[in-house]
């Protein structure tokens, strides 16, 4: 072993730590591959740096982290499947509603749905293909959550195993809605796809382009229905984009909304309109 | 039962594109992986971030993880130090701080519920705590800086103004510290796993 193997072979412990730059880690990545020694000592090492993660001290998750990180893990994924055709041709397959940006009746209380659809402007419909493309995510991730639901139903699972072993594609999306900007300032846009099985009735939410959040600052979603506005939950948003999963008794809504809250505790909206689209219910 | 898969099981069942798998999975591992990300990129909504881009690389490229090469969870760790580290990257360097000394962080835990691996986990997370706890200052200080804090060995030098080989010679200690008196509490405690 010649004097600059064994200056390599100093690096055994940095790379086993993850303390080499990329150009040096790949040098000693080469210099593994014919050094016994080394694999031994990043071998023994392996088992200790493996437990460092586990040394964090727990932090509890923030609420509603798991609902939207498998809602945008699933419908990207099922994203990248589908065309954009395949996308309209199933969206109209599936009997989805169209864009709704309704006429406007006088506005009434800050956060009227009526009031802010007064507001909806012509943003609200320039993003067709986008929105196509978006619907197709959003349906396949409720499509996806859908088939969680099915599979974790242990004890009807023998007898669901046709179903869920069939292509999502089979499953019904009963409404699909695009989100409009609730004032003019908004660049926001989203979807709202309400699928209804044998459990209930389940509303996925995506949304794109948002406001950026402040400090405890939290998306709400809101089911409504007269002056009735129920909160179907918050979410946070990562660079702009965020989803949330829910599942409701249909209560013959009319409207679901997005509001930017000061908090996620709120039981009754406060805030500031974003997105807002009629449903069928 | 699901709950009962092992790893390995789930991650064919992932392979084969089984929603209900990446959920079983992401029960299992949620509050490790996101309390590692949290103390890696110490900001709540960034940690989700970096859940999220594991999750969905584990649903994606299953396919890469080699079983033959070692423990799931080596895998996953591995991911997410990655995905936190380039995350850190595209802050300054210089503006980067160097993750904490975990305090009093809200830890809050229903173990009533939790399979016998996140047990497992919990158990040898305190004995490292523990183990970590007895090295130097200088030592506690490359570690955090390297491996929680993404740091290459030249960033270290410069941030504390210390010789490379320095960096180097602290780190060999600090892990072979770490080993000596991992495997000795071990062994005290009667750790067959």
């Amino acid at each position: 072993m010649d004097e600059a193997d064994n200056q390599i072979c100093e690096w055994a412990e940095l790379y086993a730590l993850g303390g080499l730059d990329e150009e040096q880690r790949l040098e000693f990545e080469t210099h593994l591959t014919g050094c016994a020694d080394c694999r031994k000592v990043v071998e023994e090492l392996r088992e200790i740096v493996d437990v460092l993660p586990l040394a964090s001290e727990e932090v509890s998750p923030p609420e509603g982290m798991k609902e939207r990180v498998l809602g945008r893990v699933l419908a990207v994924e099922e994203s990248k499947k589908t065309s954009l055709a395949d996308a309209l041709e199933r969206s109209t397959v599936r009997g989805v509603h169209e864009t709704i940006v309704p006429p406007a009746p006088a506005p009434e209380t800050p956060f009227s749905p009526s009031a802010v659809k007064a507001k909806a402007t012509p943003l609200s419909r320039n993003s067709l293909l986008r929105g196509a493309c978006a619907i197709l995510a959003v349906a396949a991730a409720a499509l996806a959550i859908y088939s969680v639901s099915l599979q974790r139903d242990v004890s009807g699972l023998k007898k669901q195993l046709a179903l869920t072993g069939a292509p999502s594609t089979e499953l019904k999306v009963n409404e699909v809605v695009q989100l409009g900007p609730a004032a003019q300032d908004i660049v926001a846009k989203g979807l709202a796809t309400i699928v209804i099985d044998a459990k209930g009735t389940h509303l996925l939410v995506q949304a794109e382009k948002l406001p950026e959040l402040s400090g405890s600052e939290a998306f709400q979603v809101w089911l409504i229905k007269g002056d009735v506005k129920k909160s179907a939950g918050t979410f946070l948003s990562s660079a702009g984009t965020g989803a949330m999963y829910y599942t409701f008794d249909p209560q013959g809504y009319d409207t679901v909304a997005i509001t930017l809250e000061p908090d996620g505790q709120g039981e009754q909206p406060r805030g500031r309109p974003i997105l807002i689209a009629k449903i069928a219910g | 039962m699901t709950e009962a898969l092992d790893d390995r099981e789930l991650m064919k069942r992932i392979g084969d594109k089984e929603p209900s798998a990446l959920e079983n999975l992401y029960d299992r591992y949620e509050k490790v992986i996101y309390s590692f990300a949290y103390r890696m990129v110490q900001d709540a909504m960034a940690a989700e971030e970096v859940v999220q881009e594991l999750f969905l690389r584990v649903w994606t490229h299953s396919e890469r993880y080699d079983e033959s090469q070692g423990k799931l969870t080596t895998w996953m760790f591995a991911l997410t130090r990655n995905i936190a580290v380039d995350m850190l990257r595209r802050k300054s360097v210089r503006d980067r701080g160097v993750p904490v000394e975990d305090a009093a962080l809200h830890a809050v835990a229903d173990e009533s519920l939790e399979p016998a691996v996140v047990v497992e986990m919990r158990t040898e997370g305190q004995r490292m705590r523990e183990v970590l706890a007895e090295l130097s200052r200088d030592q506690l200080q490359v570690i955090h800086s390297i491996y929680y804090g993404g740091m290459t060995q030249q960033e270290v030098a410069a941030r504390y103004n210390i010789p490379l080989g320095t960096v180097k010679s602290r780190v060999r200690l600090a892990l072979k510290q770490l080993k000596r008196h991992f495997k000795a509490q071990e062994r005290r405690e009667g750790y067959h796993g």
